[in-house]
């Protein structure tokens, strides 16, 4: 068949063929949509999940931060440090997922991990003593202490 | 053919069929950041201000410093019961409770403070007091004579080195100004002093020091919790 004829050929397939291919052609599409749509939802799960742990984190490190400054403060002023807590609280769960934070002191890390991969690093930066803690989301209510006598920052579950 | 291309009856239709499509897409991106405004699990909540706890330290400070000038321990503590009265109402007002306490046990049985930088036994020992003096008087009430020293140093034009005794006062006219007047093994006993004069700059100065008090503060938020125990060394 020359190519003018082809396009110029008016004739198409058989009713029947014609019906067949609409219907495939619908179930592909319809079909290649839902997946698509699945996958842009667990996407959008993970890269809410990274946006959460990056906006917790950074307000834990300003908490841990603040604490810090304060012991600071009140040892450059020559004092005691009598009581200091400070108190956050983690969501149980985000976008549905537990999740664990790993806070390290060397070097000073808090590392948020889920089930589904999500992973984000927090920096944050004492000038006392930190000791590393291991968390899990389960638990809610946390606080960040310090103690006096081991001149050292920690966190305790409430 | 023709007819197909000139046939003008279906453009409702396929108006309809191009708007359906464009909100298709407005719905998708509206479901997108639904989807992700659900995921977030972010609270809010008050958060702790470390300025105003050193506020409130430095507010305390001067309060016991100013208070300490009435000279009399019943003033002084009656001074600050009125302090603790009012700062606590005035915070109060933002949702943050404070409260003040203090001891007056050096001041009531005269136990001075070390000749340190801060006052305390394990301050530093050696340290200068104040620097580009033009003319001073020193009063110094040493309760354990010996090794504590007083130094008067100008880098250009020599130093004097005095080993007060009990109770030594002078006027520093053998040290060409502008000098600076440091202690010497300060950790080594306890005393109280004075120095007053001018720098060099024409300002009138006085660092003076008699007692170390203790004030503790307390402050309590929502999620915060604290109390601190500061030495405050009176009357400077």
């Amino acid at each position: 068949m020359k190519s003018k004829s082809f396009f110029k050929n008016n004739d198409a397939v058989a009713i029947s063929l014609g019906f067949i291919l609409t219907f495939a052609i619908t179930v592909i599409v319809f079909t290649a949509l839902i997946i698509s749509f699945y996958s842009l939802t667990q996407y959008m799960e993970k890269s809410a999940m990274r946006e959460n742990f990056k906006m917790i984190g950074g307000g834990l490190s300003a908490k841990i931060t603040a604490v810090d400054t304060l012991v600071n403060f009140t040892n450059s002023n020559s004092g005691i440090v009598n009581m200091l807590e400070y108190e956050f609280s983690l969501p149980e769960s985000v976008a549905g997922k537990t999740y664990t934070v790993n806070i390290t002191n060397s070097p000073y890390r808090i590392i948020f991990e889920a089930d589904n991969g999500a992973r984000v690093v927090s920096l944050f930066n004492t000038s006392a003593n930190f000791i590393p803690v291991h968390i899990y989301s389960a638990s809610e209510n946390f606080a960040i202490k310090y103690n006096q006598s081991s001149s050292s920052l920690y966190i305790e579950e409430q | 053919m023709k007819e197909i291309t000139k046939n003008q009856d279906a453009q409702f239709m396929l108006l309809a069929g191009f708007i359906i499509a464009i909100g298709l897409v407005i719905t998708t991106i509206i479901l997108n950041s639904i989807i992700f405004e659900v995921n977030l699990a972010i609270g809010g909540g008050n958060e702790l201000s470390k300025y105003d706890i050193i506020n409130l330290v430095q507010l305390t400070k001067d309060e016991f410093r100013s208070a300490y000038a009435n000279r009399s321990i019943d003033d002084f503590n009656r001074q600050l019961n009125n302090f603790n009265g009012n700062l606590s109402k005035l915070y109060a007002l933002h949702g943050e409770g404070v409260n003040i306490s203090w001891e007056t046990s050096n001041w009531n049985s005269n136990r001075y403070a070390n000749l340190t930088e801060n006052g305390l036994q394990g301050g530093k020992t050696n340290w200068t007091v104040i620097e580009t003096v033009r003319n001073s008087t020193i009063r110094v009430n040493v309760t354990n004579p010996g090794s504590f020293q007083i130094n008067i140093s100008n880098s250009a034009a020599g130093s004097w080195t005095v080993t007060p005794g009990y109770n030594f006062t002078a006027s520093v006219t053998n040290v060409t100004p502008p000098y600076s007047i440091s202690f010497i093994n300060g950790a080594s006993t306890s005393g109280n002093y004075s120095i007053t004069g001018n720098t060099t700059y024409g300002k009138n100065f006085t660092r003076a020091r008699d007692y170390v008090l203790n004030g503790s503060i307390g402050f309590f938020m929502s999620r915060i919790r604290t109390n601190l125990t500061i030495p405050i060394t009176v009357p400077w």
